[in-house]
Order: C-alpha cells, then sequence, then structure tokens
C-alpha cells in the first residue's frame, strides 16, 4: 500500500467518525439528567461538550486525580475541596511548587451558572478553557504542567480506569485521550456541581417554615432591604447576578469595585490584582471583581479575592463602612473614597442582634447535602488513588 | 449543517495530517523552493542550552537560558522591482501551518530540560520564479490564529508550552532566562495583552490593546545565502535583567504595567504605553558563505 493510499483510507474512516460524530450532534441523543434542586432553571451547556453521564464520570475522576499535576501531588481537588464548597481554606492557592496564587480558589458550587469564570477575567467563558489556565498557566504556577502534555496523556494511557472511562465518554474516537478531551470530562463533572438544597432553600422553596431560625428570617429581610444592598450584586437564585442559563436570553455579567482597597486615592488596588483591568488594562476596570456566589459562604472562608478578610463579621464591617480603610503599610488607603466603587456599597450600620442575624442568615446558606454528595467525592480507592 | 461540515473538513484533515490548503500552494514544479534560515546567537557566539554568557544588559549579568522558541507568520520576499509576494509555506503537519511557523532553538538538554528535543531554524515554502532581494515577516501570530480554542489547533498550535490562556491567546515568543540576580528565572514572555472580550459565550476576544507582534524587514537580504539572525545579547541590551520591578510578573510578560517590557520593547520596535512603536534592532540579516558553497537549494 502506498502512503497516499493509506492516507486516503484514513480520511474516509476519519469522514465515517465524523459523519456519525455529525448525525449524533444532529440528533441531541438522551437528555441527561440534572436532579436540580426544585425552581433552579436548566443550566446552560456548550453545543460542543453535551453533558453524558460517562463524561461526567471521566471528569470525576480527572478532577481527583494526582497524575493532572507535574510532580504527581496535586489534583484540581487540591484547592477545590468538597467540605469547602470547592473551594479552599487558605487565603490563597499554593501550587505544585509552592508559589502562592495571587488570589483564593473559587467555590465550584453552582458554577454551571457562571458565564464568566474566576474572579476577574472577562475573556475566560466556558469551563473547558478555564481548566487550561491552572494546568498550564505559568503565572503563577498551579499544576505545573506546561509543555508536559505527552506526559500527562501518557500517565492517563497507563490508568487502567481509564481504559474503559475514555472510550465510554468519547464512543467513536480513534484516541479519546486528547487534551480537548480532557477539558470537557472536568468541565462536565464540574457543571454537576450544583447546590441549592441548604435550610434556606428548604424554608423559602420547600415549605419548611422551621428550615432555619428566626434570627435567619430577620437576616434575610435585612439582606433583601436598601438598607443594605446586599442583593444588588447577590441576588438571584445563585445569590450572584453574575449568572446564565438555558432559555435566560441574556447572559449577565457583573464586576465590581467594593472598596476593598484605594491605595493611591484615585482607587487603585495593589497589583497584581487589580481585578479586570489585569487583562484588559482599561483604567475603568480597575478593582472591577465578580461578585461570588454566597450559597455555602460559611464554609469558604477566608473571604475576597485575596483572602484579606477572614470571617464573616469582618466582611460585614467592610461593607458596613462602604469600604475598608487600611491605615498603614503598602496597601494603606480609605476605601470608602474609592472613586471607583459601586454605588451600592455606600456603607450602613447594624446593631449588634442585626449583625448576628445576617450572618444567622448567610449561615443558613449551608448546603450540607452538598458537602457530603458521594457523587462529587473522591472516586479513587484510597490504597490505589494517584493520590 | 455548513459548521458541521466546516468541522469535519477540518477535523479530517487534523487527523491524517494532510495539508490545509494544499490546493492553495504552488505545485510542485511551479516557482522555485525556499529554505529562510534562521540562527539564535548571543552577540556573535551561537545559542545553546547550558552556556552560560556573560556580560549582558546593563548590569553585565551572566544568564542561562531555560527555553528560545517564537512564531513568525506572515513571511513575505520582495522582488528586485520592489513588489513582495507570500512565502507560500510547506505544510508539513509539525512546524508549519497555514501562514504560521514554529522556530525552536531549545533542544531539551541542560538547562532547557522542559522544552522539547526537536529543534528548528529554518522556514520552508515556496514562492514563484524571480530574484529575491529582500525579506519581511511578523514575529506573532495572525489575530484570528492566536486566539482560537488551543486543544483543537494542529501543531506547531498545539505546545502546551506556547498557551497563554489567562490571555486568551498564545505567547508569541518565549525566551526564558536565569541571570545572576534571579536565579529563579527571568522570563520574557511576548503575546497579545489587554485583550477585552466578545458579549456571549466565547472565549475570543474582540480586540487586544496591545497586540505586541513584532514587525522585521530586512532589505538587502539574499534569501538563498543570508541567514536571518536574533541577537539576545542586542535584545537584553539595555534590560536589567538581575532585577524584577516590584509586584509585576518575573521577566517582562507583556503587560502594560510591567516596566521590565520598556527596554525589550524598545529593541523589538515594539510601543510600550505612552512610547511610540519603532524600528527592531534584535532580528538581521546575517551574510552567508556564497551560494556554490551551500550546496543544490535549487
Amino acid at each position: 500500500v502506498t502512503r497516499r493510499t493509506l492516507g486516503g483510507w484514513v480520511t474516509a474512516i476519519a469522514g465515517v467518525v465524523w459523519l456519525c460524530a455529525a448525525v449524533a450532534l444532529a440528533g441531541q441523543g438522551p437528555t441527561y439528567a440534572w436532579d436540580l434542586p426544585p425552581g433552579f432553571p436548566q443550566p446552560k451547556v456548550p453545543a460542543d461538550n453535551p453533558m453524558t453521564p460517562e463524561k461526567v464520570e471521566l471528569g470525576r475522576h480527572l478532577f481527583y486525580d494526582t497524575r493532572l499535576s507535574v510532580d504527581g501531588t496535586f489534583a484540581c481537588a487540591n484547592c477545590h475541596k468538597q467540605s469547602h464548597a470547592f473551594a479552599d481554606e487558605k487565603p490563597r492557592g499554593v501550587g505544585v511548587t509552592g508559589e502562592m496564587h495571587p488570589r483564593g480558589s473559587m467555590s465550584l458550587a453552582n458554577v454551571a451558572y457562571s458565564p464568566v469564570l474566576t474572579w476577574a477575567n472577562p475573556t475566560v467563558r466556558r469551563l473547558e478553557a478555564q481548566a487550561l489556565v491552572p494546568m498550564f498557566g505559568e503565572e503563577p504556577v498551579e499544576l505545573g504542567l506546561s509543555g508536559k502534555e505527552a506526559l500527562l496523556i501518557r500517565r492517563l494511557k497507563d490508568e487502567g480506569r481509564y481504559a474503559a472511562l475514555f472510550p465510554a465518554a468519547f464512543p467513536g474516537e480513534f484516541d479519546p485521550f486528547t487534551l480537548a478531551n480532557i477539558t470537557r470530562a472536568i468541565a462536565s463533572f464540574e457543571r454537576t456541581l450544583i447546590s441549592g438544597r441548604s435550610p434556606y432553600d428548604r424554608y423559602r422553596y420547600g415549605a419548611d417554615r422551621n428550615a432555619i431560625s428566626d434570627a435567619a428570617k430577620r437576616g434575610e429581610t435585612l439582606f433583601f432591604s436598601e438598607q443594605t444592598e446586599c442583593f444588588h450584586c447577590h441576588g438571584g437564585f445563585n445569590f450572584t447576578e453574575t449568572v446564565d442559563y438555558a432559555g435566560k436570553g441574556f447572559a449577565q455579567v457583573e464586576f465590581h469595585n467594593t472598596g476593598l482597597y484605594n491605595i493611591d486615592g484615585k482607587g487603585a488596588y495593589p497589583r497584581p490584582n487589580t481585578g479586570v483591568h489585569a487583562v484588559t488594562e482599561d483604567p475603568a476596570d480597575m478593582g472591577r471583581f465578580k461578585a461570588p456566589t454566597l450559597r455555602n459562604i460559611a464554609v469558604t472562608a477566608p473571604y475576597m479575592h485575596d483572602g484579606s478578610i477572614a470571617t464573616l463579621d469582618d466582611v460585614l464591617s467592610h461593607y458596613a463602612a462602604g469600604g475598608r480603610t487600611i491605615a498603614t503599610g503598602p496597601h494603606a488607603g480609605v476605601g470608602a473614597r474609592n472613586p471607583l466603587k459601586s454605588s451600592f456599597v455606600k456603607g450602613f450600620s447594624l446593631t449588634p442582634d442585626e449583625r448576628r442575624d445576617l450572618i444567622a442568615f448567610l449561615e443558613s446558606l449551608t448546603d450540607q447535602v452538598f458537602l457530603t454528595d458521594r457523587r462529587f467525592s473522591d472516586p479513587w480507592p484510597s490504597h490505589t488513588s494517584a493520590r | 449543517m455548513t459548521k458541521i461540515s466546516g468541522l469535519f473538513i477540518a477535523a479530517t484533515l487534523a487527523l491524517t495530517g494532510a495539508p490545509a490548503r494544499p490546493l492553495a500552494q504552488a505545485t510542485p514544479d511551479a516557482g522555485r523552493q525556499i529554505a529562510l534560515r534562521f540562527e539564535a546567537t548571543v552577540g556573535d557566539e551561537a545559542f545553546a542550552c547550558g552556556t552560560r554568557y556573560a556580560g549582558i544588559g546593563t548590569t553585565g549579568s551572566s544568564i542561562t537560558v531555560s527555553d528560545f522558541r517564537f512564531y513568525v507568520s506572515g513571511v513575505r520576499l520582495v522582488k528586485d522591482d520592489g513588489t513582495e509576494v507570500p512565502l507560500a509555506l510547506t505544510q508539513d503537519g509539525l512546524w508549519q501551518h497555514d501562514d504560521v511557523a514554529l522556530l525552536d532553538f531549545e533542544d531539551g538538554t541542560k538547562s532547557c530540560a522542559n522544552g522539547t528535543p526537536e529543534t528548528r531554524n529554518v522556514i520552508e515554502g515556496r514562492v514563484p520564479d524571480g530574484r529575491y532581494v529582500g525579506v519581511r515577516f511578523a514575529v506573532g501570530l495572525p489575530f484570528d490564529t492566536n486566539h482560537r480554542e488551543p486543544t483543537l489547533q494542529p501543531s506547531p498550535l498545539n505546545l502546551t508550552s506556547l498557551f497563554w490562556n489567562w490571555n486568551a491567546g498564545y505567547k508569541f515568543m518565549r525566551i526564558d532566562l536565569k541571570s545572576t540576580g534571579q536565579p529563579q528565572g527571568w522570563m520574557i514572555h511576548l503575546g497579545s495583552t489587554g485583550c477585552t472580550p466578545r458579549e456571549g459565550p466565547s472565549t475570543v476576544p474582540v480586540s487586544c490593546r496591545s497586540d505586541n507582534i513584532v514587525s522585521v524587514v530586512l532589505p538587502g537580504m539574499d534569501v538563498d545565502r543570508d541567514v536571518v539572525r536574533l541577537d539576545l545579547r542586542e535584545l537584553l541590551a539595555d534590560a536589567n535583567v538581575d532585577v524584577n520591578q516590584d509586584e509585576t510578573p518575573i521577566g517582562c510578560m507583556s503587560g502594560g504595567g510591567d516596566d521590565d517590557c520598556v527596554p525589550l520593547f524598545r529593541k523589538l520596535g515594539l510601543a510600550f504605553r505612552d512610547a511610540p512603536a519603532g524600528t527592531q534592532s534584535v532580528f538581521a540579516a546575517r551574510r552567508g558563505p556564497a551560494p556554490s558553497a551551500v550546496g543544490d537549494r535549487r
């Protein structure tokens, strides 16, 4: 067989494979069973990565697999822990080389509903693309895989479980062990991380009047009041206005400067955490960050993009003051006078009781079902795990 | 359906490694084959992984290099009548794709252990017959190529070392150093910055404030005889590689607030903040031996 003829056959076979894939796409296949909490809309899923249980299961294995770091010590799950709603207890993430990330790991709870990923990067719109940042990023190094893609693929091919999981997730592909498929599977798993069964949900949507305390009920009223203005940025079923879902029409993407810093009197945040500005270099984007979901917020301390506020009580103090004042040091400045600050961060006063009520409300958003759901847990047997 | 057909064709070509634009190329018998040769030097010394180079930059630092790769696109040859013709790149399924070529001077050894064993110092393609007296090209990627989904691209656009996902693009050039004062590393990552997103679920930016594409014009270059030289000593001549500006990425990563880039961008002819674009001085044509000594280059 000449090389040209062989090439022709390969082309023809590839063509058949792709035609089948095209037919499968056009035919939509079986609808994915989401198991959504009451009242939750269906997540929006990219057309080129439809949900399947097989992809989710592969993604779960990859999410917890330390083969996804250069030295085999870290997985996605090291900085996104189920017990912390897939956030981290550290103020800022630490990667395989010990380098500290400028920002803290965000909770992945309900990330399927987020039309923009990470704290402040408006160009990262898909979980498939976001996964490449921790894997291959070098500023900072997180999983440290830059230039190691061949090693990664070889390691995955050597694992017996993947010999079944990859072909099941990507049927009909001659070689499903690709970078694109790794990110598709991880993204599919992440889209299943849906949290909506907190005591507050049982109270508000499940008609269980006793699911939360009276203090939490009073806190709810405060939260949704013009007194505190919390709900303007943290409204909606996911307690963030930056949200999208199937059939929504308009994806909402909001970034806010909350007056956390003001180091030059003109609104500057300390580098490299200048928010959206760090990506767009637009001066108007200085200090603009995404408002994270408040679901499970009680288990994701410390707070803010840089973990610079330790407790929910201190977070309330920051917003009550209409911005944080730092008296001394290189970050000194009066955040309340940040000229780029959101107009909703205007300050308010709370009595000690009101403060306790608001915190009780925030604590009622902790979803123990989510934090312990075995479907989201480490699938590797501890004695054979790569971890 | 059109989308699926396009995907099908692209995927099939990617799977088979077949040329992406077989019909757009000059037929094998027409025109002539060109091998545009490159070399990487530190002053007059040839670059090699593991070698220590002294007297670098404003502090006379000593450096070793751990990565040395860059993309070239838009190669044009200048005819003796002043007109330009594009070099139709050989679609080799590895180093060259469409209008883009990767040049790679690290060999994965010694200080370059994180690189690839394969190296590349030539761009191959065809042009119509004629006499050519100059070359121009860009260091960088065309905008559309730069902002595609990288995991689905063919070689040489599938190297994760050159991914730059945080900026929704690629590193156009990466030259990583270790210096006397910065033994942990001092990196040069050139790429487009200040990118603003498109609305909707796309990861493709609408525009970038600074495309940071280097324009190289080498008039009077004899493409059959001369070699394009990239002189790292010249690139670093006005830089202080022994320090890093506080609270900025290590070395120069092309950001508008990263003052470590100022002396490098000037040498590359790139605008930086208020400094206007100029003429690059890092790439130059070096006179090679007479064509007869090179052998049959057609």
